[in-house]
């Protein structure tokens, strides 16, 4: 949470330094525009992680490291320095395409040695390009223009959904009749996740209404679901039961590049 | 006018049937089954799926008999009817019932496994030791062992279609033999109808 104050404070001082040295000139070359139009792309680095090395990373429809594509995003300016943003994100990552295996090869990893392994989950299979993690977000954005550069400070909110599904698996015993069923529950489950996120967008004009920009975005949510892991025995239902928790502060860093199109 | 009113009248049945005749419907052939003959095999579940052991050595921990019960029938065909105008390509109703069905003289209402040999401390030779065998069944919705003891309650072991008439259930020791590493079962299978299949296993080696 310190890091989300020491980012929003950062962005505030950019932001008013700039305003500081804007002299307002009365023979701009361009107008101050209503509607922008943000196609971009870019990668999420993760600040800190939500995933560890757990067997239930792989029912989780969510990456720490991916890559993002704007869907929609687009700004409405209502005064001359201020408007609003709405900007709704796909993310993209190869994780999901082998999450299954990956689950059989973890629980084969962990119980391979006594026992054979049938493993199930209900994750999606359709998926193609592994995309299901999106971020929707709006927020109010100050709008400073010199030239042909375009600095925009923004302070965002809005969520950042993921799923969470269930798994399980048989273990048969080698070399005996016993067999153990092993499930994976989500419990708790929160899948909005409210995230606040301080960004800043710096552009470049390369014609009359497009210009070239870059955003960088700090998003910061918490996390509160957890996982039950049981492990039981079929014969006489003795079940071991583990909590494995997913109650974590998710920072990430959003750096990408696109367009801005002026309407 | 007139003429329109006798032609309604004479296309009236056509086009009742045209509304209720049936499709061509496969003639349902029902299968009388009964449980005829019965065998019994030692099976070695040391491995990912039970097999049948290849030896009298088989790991006590993973020891199990498949019972393989062979159901025989009596096919009687019941004739399709027949559509007196509308042919049944044309037919607007479909409710074909089963190609196939089939009823069950009887049922199994008892398996006893006895031990031939002693088998435990308070559990010498000729003992029914049924109580120590179970049964899985993969698609069973509590994915739980069953003792054998409860599994006939209120269902049957399937065959697994009517073009494969054979019953095999897997019954597996969940409690080793203490008193010894030679063992030998007996079978025996209660039918509803009064029969009694019986069978005995080779003397086994059961080894840790």
């Amino acid at each position: 949470m310190k890091s989300l104050i020491v980012v929003t404070a950062l962005l505030l001082i950019v932001s008013f330094s700039a305003q500081g040295q804007y002299v307002p000139e009365p023979e701009m070359n361009f107008k101050f525009r209503k509607w922008y139009i943000k196609p971009a792309a870019g990668v999420n680095i993760p600040l800190t992680k939500l995933l560890g090395n757990e067997i239930t990373d792989n029912l989780i429809s969510y990456d720490d490291n991916s890559f993002y594509w704007q869907v929609i995003s687009g700004n409405y300016f209502f005064d001359r320095k201020w408007g609003v943003e709405l900007t709704c994100q796909t993310g993209i990552s190869d994780r999901f395409l082998n999450r299954d295996k990956r689950f059989t090869r973890q629980i084969e990893g962990k119980y391979g040695n006594r026992f054979f392994v049938e493993a199930t989950t209900e994750n999606d299979d359709f998926l193609v390009f592994g995309d299901n993690i999106d971020r929707i977000l709006i927020g109010i954005v100050h709008r400073v223009q010199k030239r042909k550069l375009l600095l925009m400070p923004k302070f965002l909110f809005g969520i950042t959904p993921f799923y969470t599904n269930s798994g399980e698996a048989f273990l048969k015993e080698k070399g005996t009749n016993q067999l153990l069923h092993l499930t994976y529950e989500p419990k708790k489950v929160s899948e909005e996740n409210f995230t606040v996120a301080p960004a800043v967008t710096i552009a470049y004009r390369v014609y009359k209404k497009t210009m070239l920009n870059l955003d960088a975005m700090y998003s910061f949510y918490l996390t509160d679901f957890e996982y039950t892991e049981s492990l039981r025995n079929t014969l006489n239902n003795r079940t071991q039961t583990r909590i494995i928790l997913y109650d974590k502060g998710v920072s990430t860093l959003t750096v990408g590049a696109g367009l801005i199109i002026e309407i | 006018m007139r003429l329109q009113k006798v032609l309604f009248l004479l296309l009236l049945p056509l086009l009742a049937q045209f509304l209720a005749a049936c499709c061509d419907c496969l003639s349902t052939t029902v299968k009388n089954l009964t449980h005829c003959s019965f065998s019994i095999s030692p099976i070695d579940n040391s491995g990912a799926a039970p097999v049948v052991a290849q030896s009298t050595a088989v790991p006590r921990e993973a020891f199990g008999i498949r019972l393989t019960i062979l159901l025989k029938e009596n096919i009687c065909e019941a004739a399709p009817a027949k559509n007196l105008f509308i042919n049944s390509a044309y037919a607007a109703s479909c409710n074909c019932d089963d190609d196939m069905q089939h009823t069950i003289k009887s049922d199994i209402e008892e398996i006893r496994i006895y031990a031939l040999k002693d088998f435990a401390t308070g559990k010498p030779a000729n003992t029914d030791i049924t109580e120590h065998f179970y049964v899985y069944m993969p698609d069973d919705l509590k994915n739980e062992f069953t003792p054998l003891t409860f599994f006939l309650e209120g269902k049957q072991p399937m065959f697994p279609s009517l073009n494969n008439l054979t019953v095999e259930l897997d019954m597996l020791l969940m409690t080793p033999p203490t008193a010894g590493s030679e063992q030998q079962f007996k079978v025996e299978v209660l039918l509803s109808d009064g029969r009694v299949f019986e069978s005995e296993t080779s003397v086994l080696e059961l080894v840790p």
